[in-house]
C-alpha cells in the first residue's frame, strides 16, 4: 500500500515538476514589480500580443525609464468580446461609473469597431493631433481604400493593419479530386468540390459577413460593368448572381465556422480541399505545413477581384484607467517601429522576436523594396494589387445585416437539405429543371431585400424569427423538390 | 432524518442554490421571456417561436434521440464492463479497470483536432488501411462526414462510459454478496439471479450515472461539432449565442432544452426510483470475485482492452499531435519531436495555470463534496414534500450551456453588481471561478451520494443516532464511510471536470496570472504555425496528471474504503 502511494505521489511530483523546470519567464509578465500597467482586450492571437507586448514595454522603457506589465484580455473572438464589452457598460452605467477597466481594443473588423463606436464607448484618439502628417492627404495611412474605411472621421479608433479574406487550398487534394486551382470566389461553385469546402460563418463576425456581400458585390460590379448593360437590370441579376454563388460554395461546404485557423488547418490536413480564409492564417500555415518533399500543403491567394483591403483597428475605450499609455501604445502601434512588426521576419531589425505574424501593416511608407526585403512577405504590393475589388457601398451596404441573415436562413440553417439536393443533382448530371428550382431566389430579389428588409433584420425580434422559419422552409422545400426532380431524371 | 435538520439544509442549500445559480442563469436567459414592445413585458412568444421552426423542432428530436441512444449504448459499453470487474479476477484487472476511467479525461479544444488526426480524410485510420491495401489512396474515405447521426452516439457513449462505469462499480461495491450466493443456493440461474437480484439492487446507482449520461449527451456541443452536424439544439444555442444580432431565441432554446432536460429526469426517476429504497443491509463480507485463468482470464483483459483502444482515438490523436514534426496521410507522424513540450510548458502562463487550476477545482470539489451530502441526505432520508424537487433543480446546472452561466456570472460580477464581492483585490477571481465551477459538478456529486444512501440501510445510522451519537459524529464515523465509494466516485467526477471547465475559465478569468489551465490551452492554440501542437502539448500534460491522480485516488481511496472494487 505505501509503496503504491509512493509510486502515485511520486508521478505526481514528477509531473508538476516539469513545467517549474522548463519555466521561461517573460520580461513583461510580473505585474507586481511593473512601474504601470495597460489592460488591452483583444481577439488577437498569442504571437501578436506577445510580439507587441514586449516590442511596446521595450519601447516604453526607452522613453519613459519605467517598466510596463500588459494585462491582455483575452475572453475569446470578437463575439465574446462583443458580450464583454455589453456586459461591462451595461453594469458601469448603472453604476454610473466610467468604464470597465480597460484601456484598450485591439483587433477585430471595421463592422465591430463602427458598432461599438455607434454606442459612444471609444475616446478620440490624440495620435490624430500628434502626428497630423501620418494622416495627411497621400500621407502613410489613407482615410479610405477599396472603398473600407481606414478612421473615422471623429477619429475615435484607427486600423493598424490590412488583411482580407482569400481562398486557401491543398494542391494534393486539388489533384486527387482532379480540379484545377481555384483563383476566384465563383471556382468554390464548381459541383467537383462537393463536401470538401471550408467556409467562415458570416453570422459570427462582421468581417466575415462583409467577405460575404462582397462576393455578392462582385457578382454585380461584373454585371454593372458589362458593356451596354442596363443599371437597374445588371443590380437584379448581379444579385440574384451573387446569392446563388454563396448557394452553390454553401452546398459545396462541410461546414462554417468561426474559428479563423480551422479553415487552413483543415485544408491543410486534406479535409478540405480549399476554403475561405483570411491572409494571415492563410500564410502562416503555408509557411509551417509542408509534404514530406517540402511542398506546401496549403497554398492562399487573395480572390480575383473578389475582395477588398480591410483595417484592423485600435481604441481607446471611455474610461481608460489608463488613457496615456493607452494613447502612446495607439502611437507605437501606427509608428514605423510597430508597423515592422507585422510583417518583419524573426530576427530582422525591426522585425518580430520570436514569430513571423504574416500580416499587411496599415502604412504605405513601409512598403519598400528595401524593406520589404527583409519581410515573409516580400510579394506584396496590396496598394497596387490589380484584383482588388473596391467596394461601393451604395450597392449593398444598407441590406449588410439583411445578407447576412439571408445566408443564414437560406445556406446555414438548411445546410442538410441544400447539400442533400446537390449530391443528387451532381448525381443526376445537373438536370436543367432541378437545377432552377434549386437555384430559385425570386422570393429574395434585389428589389425587395437588396436595400435591407426589416422582416430579416428589423428591431422586432419575433417578427424576424417567423419571417425567418417560414422563409427557411421555403428554401428548404426547394431544395427538397429539386433533389426529388434529380432523383427521378437520374440515368 | 429530523424535520427541523431537513428543512434548515433544504433552506441553506436551495438559497444558495438559488442566489448562486439560478439568479446569474435566469439573469441571461430572461431574454428569451422579455416582450419586443418599450415595456419588455413578460411574454412567451420566443418560447412559442421555438415551436414553430421547424429546424429548431428537428434539433430538439435529433438531440432527443442522441440523448436517449448515447445513454443506451453508454450501458451496453458500462454495465458488462463493471459486472466483469465485479464478479471476476482475470489478468491486468487492476490496471485495466483503473485506465478505463481515462476517456472522460480529454482537454478540450484540441480534442477535437484528434479525432480528426485519427479518422480524417488523411487521418491514420486511412492510412493504415492504405498500407494494408484496403483502401485505394486515390477515393480515401470520409469517415467523419458520412453516418455522421451513428457516430456521434458512439462517440458520446464512449467518452461517456467512464461516469456510468464508476456509478456501477460503486453500486456493486455496496452489494450484499450473501444475497447473490442465497439466490445461487436456491438454485436460480447466473441470468436470472442477474435480473432478480443483482439488477434491482443497483439500480440506484445505474440511475445516477444514466441520469447524468444522459444529460450530458442531451447537452453536448462537443462531438457534434466535431462531425459539423449542426441541426442539434446544442449547436443551434452556441451558433445562436454568439451570432452578431442579439437574438432572444438561443435563450428560449435553452429554456427548452432545461425544462426538457428536468422532465426526462423526473419522468426516469419516476418509473426507476419505484424500487424500494434504503433496504440493503450493509454488506456482511468482502465480495470473493471469482479468480479466472487461461482463455477466459485473457478475454475478460481483451474485453476492456478493446473499449480502451476505442475509446481513447481521440486522446491517441492529441498525444500523438503533441509529438509531431508533421503528421500528414500517415499512420504515426513522420517528424517526431518534444519541442512543443518544452515550448507549451515553459510558456509563462503555465505554472501559475497549474496552481490556479489546482486550486479553484479543488476547493469546488470540496464545496461540492459538502452541499452534496447534505441535499443527498434531505433527498433521500428525509421525508419532506419538497426533497424532490430539491433533487430535479440540483440537476440543472448539467443543462445550462456554459457560456450563458459565463455571461451570467460576469454580468453580477462587474463593479457596483450584487456579485462583485466574489472578486478579490487585483480582479482575482478565485471565488467566482470556485462557485461557478461548484454548481456546475455538484450533479455529479449529489447523484453518486444519493445512489450511496440509497443503497445503505438506515437502521445503522438510526442506531448511532439511538446510542446517543451527534448528528456529526454519526456522519463521520457511520454514514461517510458506508457511502465514502461513492462519495469519492462523484468526487473524482466533479474534480476532474472542474479542471477541465471551459466557458467559465474563458470569460471569467481575466488575467493571465489568473488562468486556469484551459485558458493556458486556449491562449497557446493561437499561436502562429504550432498553435495546435502546443495546446496538444499542454493539453497531454493535462491529461497525465488527471490521469494519475485520478488512478491514484481510486486505487488508494478505494482500498481504505474497503467497498470501491475496480
Amino acid at each position: 500500500m505505501k509503496a503504491k502511494a509512493c509510486i502515485i505521489i511520486g508521478l505526481l511530483v514528477i509531473i508538476v515538476a516539469l513545467p517549474m523546470l522548463l519555466r521561461r519567464d517573460s520580461d513583461t509578465a510580473n505585474p507586481d514589480a511593473a512601474d504601470d500597467t495597460l489592460v488591452i482586450l483583444s481577439p488577437h492571437n498569442e504571437s501578436i500580443r506577445h510580439e507587441f507586448g514586449e516590442a511596446f514595454a521595450a519601447d516604453w522603457k526607452k522613453t519613459t525609464g519605467r517598466s510596463i506589465y500588459i494585462d491582455w484580455r483575452t475572453p475569446g473572438g470578437t463575439s465574446e468580446i462583443r458580450m464583454v464589452l455589453d456586459a461591462g457598460f451595461k453594469a458601469a452605467q448603472k453604476t454610473r461609473r466610467q468604464g470597465i477597466g480597460v484601456d484598450l481594443f485591439f483587433g477585430g473588423g471595421e463592422p465591430d469597431f463602427s458598432g461599438q463606436a455607434r454606442l459612444d464607448r471609444f475616446q478620440r484618439l490624440n495620435v490624430f493631433d500628434n502626428h497630423p502628417e501620418w494622416f495627411a492627404e497621400n500621407g502613410p495611412i489613407p482615410e479610405t481604400f477599396t472603398g473600407e474605411r481606414y478612421w473615422p472621421a471623429d477619429h475615435v479608433w484607427v486600423g493598424t493593419c490590412l488583411s482580407r479574406f482569400g481562398i486557401c487550398y491543398n494542391p494534393d487534394v486539388l489533384k486527387r479530386l482532379d480540379i484545377p486551382s481555384p483563383t476566384r470566389w465563383a471556382d468554390l461553385g464548381d459541383p467537383a468540390y462537393a463536401g470538401t469546402i471550408a467556409l467562415a460563418d458570416p453570422t459570427k463576425s462582421g468581417s466575415v459577413a462583409r467577405a460575404f456581400e462582397l462576393v455578392v458585390q462582385g457578382e454585380m460590379q461584373r454585371a454593372l460593368a458589362h458593356p451596354g448593360a442596363n443599371p437597374k437590370a445588371a443590380r437584379e441579376s448581379g444579385w440574384a448572381d451573387g446569392l446563388r454563388l454563396i448557394q452553390r460554395m454553401s452546398a459545396n461546404a462541410r461546414y462554417f465556422t468561426d474559428s479563423a485557423s480551422k479553415v487552413p488547418l483543415d485544408v491543410g490536413q486534406g479535409n478540405a480541399a480549399a476554403g475561405m480564409c483570411i491572409d494571415f492564417y492563410g500564410r502562416s500555415y503555408a509557411t509551417d505545413l509542408t509534404t514530406r518533399d517540402n511542398k506546401p500543403r496549403v497554398v492562399w491567394l487573395p480572390s480575383n477581384a473578389g475582395t477588398t483591403l480591410s483595417a484592423d483597428p485600435i481604441a481607446v475605450l471611455k474610461g481608460a484607467p489608463h488613457p496615456e499609455i493607452a494613447q502612446a501604445f495607439v502611437a507605437f502601434c501606427l509608428s514605423p517601429a510597430g508597423q515592422t512588426l507585422w510583417f518583419g521576419r524573426p530576427g530582422t531589425p525591426g522585425g518580430p522576436r520570436k514569430r513571423a505574424l504574416h500580416r499587411m501593416p496599415i502604412r504605405r511608407d513601409l512598403y519598400t523594396p528595401e524593406i520589404l526585403a527583409l519581410t515573409t512577405i516580400p510579394d506584396a504590393n496590396p496598394w497596387h494589387d490589380k484584383g482588388n475589388l473596391t467596394y461601393q457601398p451604395e450597392l449593398t451596404g444598407a441590406a449588410f445585416g439583411t445578407l447576412r441573415q439571408l445566408v443564414k436562413i437560406m445556406c446555414i440553417d438548411s445546410h442538410d437539405e441544400l447539400t442533400d439536393a446537390w449530391s443528387a443533382m451532381r448525381e443526376a448530371g445537373m438536370p436543367a429543371d432541378a437545377l432552377a428550382v434549386f437555384s430559385d431566389v425570386s422570393r429574395v430579389n434585389y428589389a425587395t431585400v437588396g436595400h435591407g428588409d426589416a422582416r430579416l433584420s428589423g428591431k422586432d425580434k419575433l417578427a424576424t424569427a417567423d419571417h425567418a422559419a417560414e422563409l427557411g422552409e421555403w428554401f428548404r422545400t426547394n431544395y427538397r423538390r429539386a433533389a426529388a426532380i434529380a432523383r427521378s431524371t437520374r440515368p | 432524518m429530523k424535520r427541523g435538520h431537513a428543512i434548515l439544509v433544504t433552506t441553506i442549500v436551495g438559497l444558495l442554490f438559488a442566489v448562486f445559480f439560478l439568479y446569474p442563469a435566469a439573469m441571461i436567459v430572461r431574454q428569451a421571456f422579455e416582450g419586443t414592445g418599450d415595456d419588455a413585458s413578460l411574454t412567451f412568444d420566443f418560447i412559442a417561436a421555438v415551436f414553430r421552426n421547424p429546424i429548431y423542432r428537428e434539433g430538439l428530436w435529433n438531440t432527443f434521440a442522441l440523448g436517449i441512444l448515447s445513454t443506451m449504448v453508454t450501458m451496453a459499453i458500462a454495465f458488462p464492463l463493471a459486472l466483469v470487474a465485479h464478479r471476476h479476477d482475470f489478468i491486468g484487472k487492476k490496471w485495466l479497470g483503473a485506465l478505463i476511467l481515462a476517456p472522460m479525461i480529454l482537454p478540450p479544444f484540441v480534442g477535437a483536432v484528434g479525432v480528426k488526426q485519427m479518422l480524417g480524410v488523411n487521418g491514420s485510420l486511412n492510412a493504415l488501411l492504405m498500407n494494408l491495401g484496403l483502401m485505394e489512396s486515390a477515393s480515401p474515405h470520409d469517415w467523419l462526414s458520412h453516418g455522421r447521426f451513428v457516430g456521434i452516439v458512439l462517440m458520446n457513449a464512449l467518452h461517456l462510459y467512464p461516469i456510468l462505469y464508476l456509478n456501477i462499480a460503486a453500486a456493486l461495491a455496496q452489494l450484499d454478496p450473501a444475497l447473490e450466493q442465497a439466490a445461487e443456493n436456491l438454485g436460480s440461474p447466473p441470468w436470472k439471479r442477474f435480473l432478480r437480484v443483482t439488477l434491482p439492487l443497483v439500480m440506484p446507482g445505474v440511475f445516477a450515472g444514466a441520469s447524468i449520461v444522459f444529460i450530458a449527451a442531451f447537452t453536448e456541443l462537443g462531438v457534434p461539432l466535431v462531425f459539423d452536424y449542426a441541426r442539434v439544439t446544442p449547436v443551434q444555442i452556441f451558433d445562436g449565442l454568439k451570432g452578431l444580432d442579439n437574438d432572444p431565441l438561443p435563450y428560449a432554446l435553452t429554456t427548452v432544452l432545461l425544462v426538457a432536460s428536468i422532465t426526462v429526469f423526473i419522468l426516469s426517476k419516476w418509473i426507476v426510483g419505484r424500487t424500494r429504497p434504503g433496504s440493503a443491509p450493509r454488506p456482511k463480507g468482502r465480495n470473493s470475485a471469482m479468480r479466472l485463468t487461461g482463455v477466459k482470464s485473457a478475454a475478460c483483459a481483451v474485453l476492456f482492452l478493446s473499449v480502451l483502444v476505442l475509446s481513447i482515438i481521440p486522446h491517441l490523436g492529441v498525444m500523438l499531435l503533441s509529438v509531431s514534426g508533421r503528421w500528414y496521410g500517415t499512420v504515426i507522424p513522420d517528424e517526431l519531436t518534444l519541442r512543443h513540450y518544452s515550448e507549451a510548458l515553459g510558456n509563462e502562463l503555465v505554472v501559475p495555470s497549474i496552481r490556479n487550476s489546482l486550486l479553484y477545482a479543488g476547493c469546488a470539489t470540496l464545496a461540492a463534496l459538502v452541499i452534496g451530502l447534505a441535499v443527498a441526505w434531505v433527498v433521500v432520508r428525509s421525508q419532506l414534500k419538497s426533497r424532490g424537487l430539491l433533487d430535479s433543480l440540483v440537476m440543472l446546472p448539467l443543462a445550462v450551456p456554459g457560456l450563458v452561466m459565463a455571461f451570467g456570472y460576469l454580468a453580477l460580477s462587474q463593479e457596483g453588481m450584487p456579485f462583485h464581492f466574489l472578486i478579490g483585490s487585483g480582479g482575482n477571481p478565485f471565488l467566482l471561478l470556485v462557485v461557478a465551477y461548484m454548481f456546475r459538478r455538484l450533479p455529479y456529486v449529489v447523484r453518486s451520494a444519493v445512489a450511496g444512501l440509497q443503497q445503505c440501510n438506515p437502521v445503522l445510522e438510526e442506531a448511532a443516532s439511538s446510542l446517543g451519537a451527534s448528528p456529526v459524529r454519526m456522519l463521520r464515523r457511520i454514514a461517510i464511510p458506508l457511502i465514502g465509494a461513492n462519495l469519492a466516485a462523484g468526487g473524482i467526477l466533479a474534480f476532474a471536470f472542474a479542471m477541465l471547465e471551459v466557458s467559465d475559465s474563458l470569460i471569467l478569468a481575466q488575467q493571465s496570472q489568473h488562468f486556469p489551465i484551459t485558458k493556458a490551452i486556449y491562449a497557446l492554440l493561437s499561436t502562429l504555425g504550432n498553435g495546435t501542437e502546443l495546446a496538444a502539448a499542454l493539453g497531454v500534460w493535462a491529461m497525465l496528471f488527471l490521469t494519475v491522480a485520478v488512478i491514484g485516488a481510486v486505487t488508494l481511496g478505494g482500498k481504505r474504503g474497503g467497498a470501491f472494487k475496480l
